[in-house]
């Protein structure tokens, strides 16, 4: 099958800045990837380069097509919701409908209402009366309604309460995700939304640190939790990050079978936190 | 964990619809009226106007205007005697009421249309919402677009309607006064008049619409480019370079170039037209009917006029420049 979205050597600079310097991705139909990095990291010019709302440089080819001269045409089949809200303070509700039904071919006004049905917005409101929440749930109504192949959202649950995050995420799942569609999303709180991913990206200053689907973690990575005692053989084997936690020592491995490893303590698969934590910080720590 | 995507992926609530045809009119189409959405000042303003002006014309026959005296020529005279004029003045009454409506409205829908422009590509990088909106497919090209379409043809469109509307309420309103025998006759219907009066509207609105569209795009640019207050950003470098160009006017003497342009550009096709020929207020009749001027200027010269189309021209290039600068501008 076609790569969804195909990136070689993307760059861009702001003034002296580089912040992206050479990246290279491949993301798959079917997926939910996690574009993961500190602030700064590239994330959102990535993401700006993918929907063609930024120049750059390098090869990019999304759904097939160049963002930087078939945005229109793009469009179509991607859809995607900036970091907070973005929906105009004077749209009413029934106005945003009568819109995307008259812009997007692509646009199911019936699923839209159905969702909207289940939450407390009413078709009259304007967005500025609407809480922060309740906005986001509107722009997943919109968004939800749409047949696109490939979803952008970056930082979609940015200042949101848990409850609407867990709900944002859940719906999502429950009723938009299948084998056809490509979720790629930006989050800071990663530790909420990894049991989400299929796939992760981790970019830092502007390289790709990362680039792995989540089964391939567990056979890639290991997190090996040992007492003070055998710190100093584990070490040994030059694990790329440490940390003490109560009184024990976390490690993480690349590349070390588990029988290797599993004589020095407890043996885990790293969470995707812990595995982003890692490495940002360690370097290989001696 | 991934086998809860999997088990969600197995019943996704799939769109049934098949897509939707939808041609770039309609899209056109959803984009003027979301103008009106955001910006009802465009049809509200002139409506109030219009309402105001119904108003006036209650309140004077209410407070009884006919009683009312006035001073001419050092003599008290009833409003009433005044105005008891022949049929032929009492048409051209009425095509100077059809203009003057007209008028007042336009003034003021050219305000809030500038405002509009100016406003219209600004607003939506200000509070961000361009990401919303580009998130749609919808073309740069055909955004600019619609916003030109509803400065330059909805608005002008909907103030001739409406103060044809306004006009008609207006006549009717007098001439049913009149006919209580309290008023007084000052309006006369003539259907020949009042057609060639409101052709005269129409052809002055759409010499207008052509010759100001290049500032109707140049506005758009500079919304479009404006980190803030693109109102400043229009006015202050016209007053600057007036200004700088009035100092070495006067200093060193030489000839006032932008002032020139600047006004040419303002009330050029006026000229043109040759409305400093014609009259109201004659000489022969009291009120001149708005209608002889069909004749009396010089529309086909007005619009074969070179420096109109090249300004038309210089719309679309303009125009083109909004489009690249809204494509492009990045800054949220």
């Amino acid at each position: 099958m076609t790569a969804i979205v195909e990136a070689r050597g993307l760059t861009k600079s702001f003034g002296a800045t580089r912040a992206l310097d050479g990246v290279s991705f491949t993301i798959e139909p079917g997926r939910i990837v996690g574009l993961i990095g500190p602030n700064g990291a590239g994330k959102t010019t990535a993401l700006k380069a993918i929907l063609g709302l930024t120049p750059f440089g390098g090869e990019l080819k999304v759904l097939g097509l160049d963002p930087r001269t078939q945005r229109d045409e793009l469009m179509r089949d991607v859809c995607f919701m900036a970091d907070v809200a973005v929906l105009p303070r004077w749209l009413r509700v029934s106005q945003a409908l009568d819109y995307c039904s008259g812009v997007h071919p692509r646009f199911d006004r019936a699923h839209a209402l159905e969702f909207l049905s289940k939450t407390d917005i009413g078709m009259n409101s304007r967005v500025r009366e609407l809480s922060k929440g309740m906005v986001t749930q509107l722009h997943l109504a919109l968004i939800l309604a749409i047949d696109a192949r490939l979803l952008v959202l970056d930082e979609p649950t940015l200042g949101l309460d848990l409850l609407y995050r867990r709900k944002f995420y859940d719906t999502l799942l429950n009723d938009y995700f299948d084998k056809e569609r490509t979720i790629l999303l930006t989050t800071h709180q990663v530790e909420e939304v990894e049991n989400l991913f299929t796939d992760v990206i981790f970019l830092n200053h502007g390289h790709v640190a990362l680039d792995s689907s989540v089964e391939d973690l567990g056979s890639r990575y290991v997190q090996l939790t040992v007492g003070a005692e055998q710190a100093a053989r584990a070490r040994a084997l030059r694990p790329f990050y440490e940390r003490e936690v109560f009184g024990r020592v976390a490690m993480i491995f690349e590349g070390h079978a588990a029988s290797e490893l599993g004589p020095f303590g407890e043996l885990r698969t790293p969470s995707i936190a812990d595995l982003f934590v890692a490495k940002m910080q360690g370097t290989a720590t001696t | 964990m991934n086998s809860e995507v999997a088990s969600a992926a197995a019943e996704p609530l799939k769109s049934s619809a098949a897509p939707a045809v939808i041609t770039p009119t309609r899209t056109l189409q959803t984009l003027v009226r979301r103008e009106f959405w955001e910006h009802p000042a465009l049809w509200r303003a002139p409506l109030i106007a219009g309402g105001a002006l119904v108003a006036v014309l209650l309140l004077a026959i209410f407070t009884r205007l006919q009683r009312h005296t006035v001073i001419v020529n050092g003599n008290a005279r009833v409003l009433s005697d005044i105005f008891n004029v022949d049929t032929a003045t009492k048409v051209a009454a009425h095509s100077l009421l059809q203009g003057a409506v007209w008028l007042a409205l336009s003034i003021l829908a050219i305000v809030v249309a500038c405002f509009y422009l100016l406003d219209s590509l600004y607003a939506e990088r200000k509070d961000r919402s361009i990401l919303f909106w580009k998130s749609l497919p919808v073309s740069d090209g055909l955004t600019v677009t619609s916003k030109l379409i509803v400065a330059l043809v909805a608005v002008p469109l909907i103030v001739f309607a409406m103060a044809l509307g306004l006009e008609l309420l207006c006549f009717a309103i007098w001439e049913l006064w009149s006919l209580t025998g309290a008023g007084m006759s000052v309006f006369s219907w003539d259907p020949r008049e009042w057609l060639r009066t409101e052709a005269v509207i129409f052809l002055v609105t759409l010499l207008a619409v052509l010759w100001y569209a290049p500032v109707a795009a140049l506005f758009l640019v500079v919304s479009a480019w404006a980190r803030r207050a693109p109102v400043l950003w229009v006015l202050l470098p016209l007053i600057f370079l007036e200004v700088v160009e009035q100092i070495f006017s006067t200093i060193v003497g030489t000839p006032r170039y932008i002032n020139h342009f600047v006004n040419y550009r303002v009330g050029g096709i006026w000229a043109h037209l040759g409305f400093a020929h014609v009259k109201l207020f004659g000489h022969d009749a009291p009120i001149h009917p708005i209608g002889a001027w069909l004749g009396e200027l010089n529309f086909a010269g007005a619009f074969a006029n070179v420096d109109l189309w090249l300004g038309v021209i210089a719309a679309a290039a303009l125009a083109y420049g909004a489009v690249r600068l809204r494509r492009y501008r990045d800054e949220t």
